[in-house]
């Protein structure tokens, strides 16, 4: 009997298991590892909105008085290299607005409850554009990864839920041992590339500026220290200079 | 895998998964982490320490972070757009860290340290870092000053002679310069012999002038915690005066300048030629330093440093 069964398990069945199952392992390491992109990038995206609006956009009100000053100046004694500077620091102004007010400054606070955490894993694992089974799947795959991701940002546990209940898990297409095969030695190769891809942007995000600003807070925070409010108060100080400047210019201005 | 597969399967955009900042987000980011530098709370980082001590009101730190921010900076976002924090060129309006050196050269005013007052009244004579105002520049001077420190006493005097953050008054300059001559300040000695030997603004009296040349020449002085080369032009004025000590600096200064800094543009003669008439008056070191200059200088060259030497006259 034994014999019999043995033999039945041709070497291509048993590497058809074997790679079942080192599918089914590396979608839970895929499944992973994109939800620590996701965690690193959404507590990097709160973070610096909260930088945005408490020390970014006094950063923008510091660069419209240095762009006030140096446009004071052109006016009152215009040359070449005082136009060129007057130029400058109000595009400088503006950027900065921008960048202070601009979307980035509207994220929410990012703290995923393990519920939901849970939940993102289940949705990576079962729709990772690399598991697709073909081009027109990945494609559909891609764009569920994406909403997935939104969703796990804005912590929206019920569009997760329904991206999940929408999608159909089961990997039985009724193929023949080759083609399924072949299939899923593609998805592993995939699957693989994309995590050395993840650990690229990972690697990309914790050397960021942000990441280090944060990592700076942090470290602040743990001898009982508020870095952003000392920056901000820095920051206040410098305007209440730059402002003084400013005065001071236009008084003299109309005494001479 | 075929490379058909491959490219049917190309990953289409995974990008957005992550966080990507722009160029405009990560500069604002950056900005901060440059500002944060003093605020670190690392060990390691010196002006994290400094910045400590300024906070929790030492004085002399405050002044010493002042310096940071004015001579070191590099950080602001005028220096990294190249703007040199130095001098007083119109970008001198930009500096974010002039502004911050004088906050904290004030707030050491404030508390009385004579370094911050004398730093900061410097900064409102030239409007660095704070508007310019003179009433403000001479009211930290004077506080300075009637503190009693020489320092204060001969930067008073200074600004009353140069006319800097107060009209000018030599006779106020006079007042200020002796009282820190009498604290032994060699610069304000040298400048109370500058005054008297051109008349600035008083009588000119040679006597005067070598008194106070003389004082400031003493032997007894020591040059380690002056700077010698601030001396250079009262030594030049005291040797013609005949002055066997200025005859002597004066020499030695300009023979370490030809042969040890390579200032070939001076005079080793008229190097030679105060030497040698220091140690006729009897400036026994300048013996020593002649006869090692002698052995440098040519035949014609020698004879020419006697011609001169035969030939002077001090100046009446």
């Amino acid at each position: 009997m034994l014999n019999q069964l043995v033999r039945n398990v041709s070497p291509e069945e048993e590497e058809l298991l074997r790679k079942r199952e080192e599918l089914a392992s590396i979608r839970e390491m895929l499944a992973e590892r994109e939800l620590e992109l996701a965690d690193v990038s959404g507590r990097l995206a709160s973070f610096e909105a909260h930088y945005l609006r408490e020390v970014g956009v006094l950063y923008a009100e510091l660069d419209d008085w240095n762009a006030r000053i140096a446009e004071f100046r052109a006016e009152k004694e215009p040359s070449a290299d005082a136009n060129q500077q007057a130029n400058d620091a109000r595009k400088q102004a503006r950027q900065t607005y921008e960048t202070a007010h601009g979307e980035a400054a509207g994220a929410k606070h990012f703290d995923p409850s393990p519920d939901l955490r849970r939940l993102f894993r289940e949705v990576a694992k079962c729709i990772h554009p690399d598991l697709a089974k073909d081009s027109a799947d990945q494609e559909r795959r891609t764009r569920l990864m994406a909403e997935a991701n939104l969703a796990y940002r804005a912590q929206d546990a019920d569009a997760l839920q329904r991206i999940l209940a929408d999608e159909d898990a089961s990997d039985d297409l009724g193929e023949g041992i080759g083609a399924e095969l072949i299939r899923i030695i593609r998805q592993i190769s995939q699957a693989k590339k994309r995590v050395s891809e993840i650990e690229g942007e990972l690697e990309r995000l914790l050397k960021s500026e942000i990441a280090l600003l944060k990592t700076d807070a942090e470290k602040a925070k743990q001898s009982d220290r508020d870095l952003m409010a000392e920056l901000a108060a820095g920051v206040r100080e410098k305007i209440r200079f730059a402002k003084a400047n400013y005065n001071c210019l236009v008084s003299q201005g109309k005494h001479t | 895998v075929s490379e058909e597969l491959e490219r049917q399967l190309a990953p289409i955009n995974r990008r957005d998964n992550a966080l990507v900042l722009k160029d405009s987000q990560s500069q604002l980011v950056a900005r901060a982490r440059r500002d944060i530098a003093v605020f670190l709370p690392d060990t390691n980082n010196p002006l994290f320490q400094l910045r400590q001590q300024a906070e929790s009101g030492d004085t002399d730190a405050q002044v010493k972070l002042g310096n940071q921010y004015r001579f070191l900076c590099g950080w602001c976002s005028a220096c990294l757009s190249g703007k040199p924090c130095q001098g007083h060129g119109p970008g001198i309006l930009f500096h974010e860290c002039l502004r911050e050196a004088a906050a904290w050269y004030l707030k050491a005013a404030e508390l009385g340290n004579v370094d911050g007052q004398i730093k900061i009244a410097h900064a409102y004579v030239d409007g660095i870092g704070v508007p310019q105002n003179q009433s403000e520049a001479e009211r930290w001077l004077r506080s300075a000053a009637e503190q009693g420190d020489m320092w204060g006493q001969y930067e008073l005097g200074r600004a009353y002679r140069e006319g800097k953050g107060m009209p000018q008054d030599p006779l106020e300059a006079i007042r200020w310069y002796l009282k820190a001559a009498d604290q032994r300040h060699l610069y304000a000695m040298q400048d109370l012999g500058n005054m008297y030997e051109d008349g600035e603004g008083i009588p000119q009296s040679t006597s005067e002038a070598l008194r106070y040349f003389a004082m400031a020449t003493d032997d007894d002085w020591d040059y380690g915690e002056w700077d010698p080369d601030c001396f250079t032009g009262m030594w030049m004025a005291a040797a013609e005066y005949g002055f066997a000590k200025a005859q002597y600096l004066y020499g030695e200064f300009l023979f370490s300048m030809f042969y040890k800094h390579g200032c070939t543009s001076l005079d080793p003669v008229k190097a030679s030629m105060w030497l040698s008439l220091a140690a006729t008056s009897g400036e026994t070191r300048a013996c020593k330093l002649r006869d090692e200059l002698a052995a440098k200088l040519s035949e014609d060259q020698l004879a020419e440093a006697d011609r001169r030497v035969h030939e002077w006259k001090p100046k009446t």
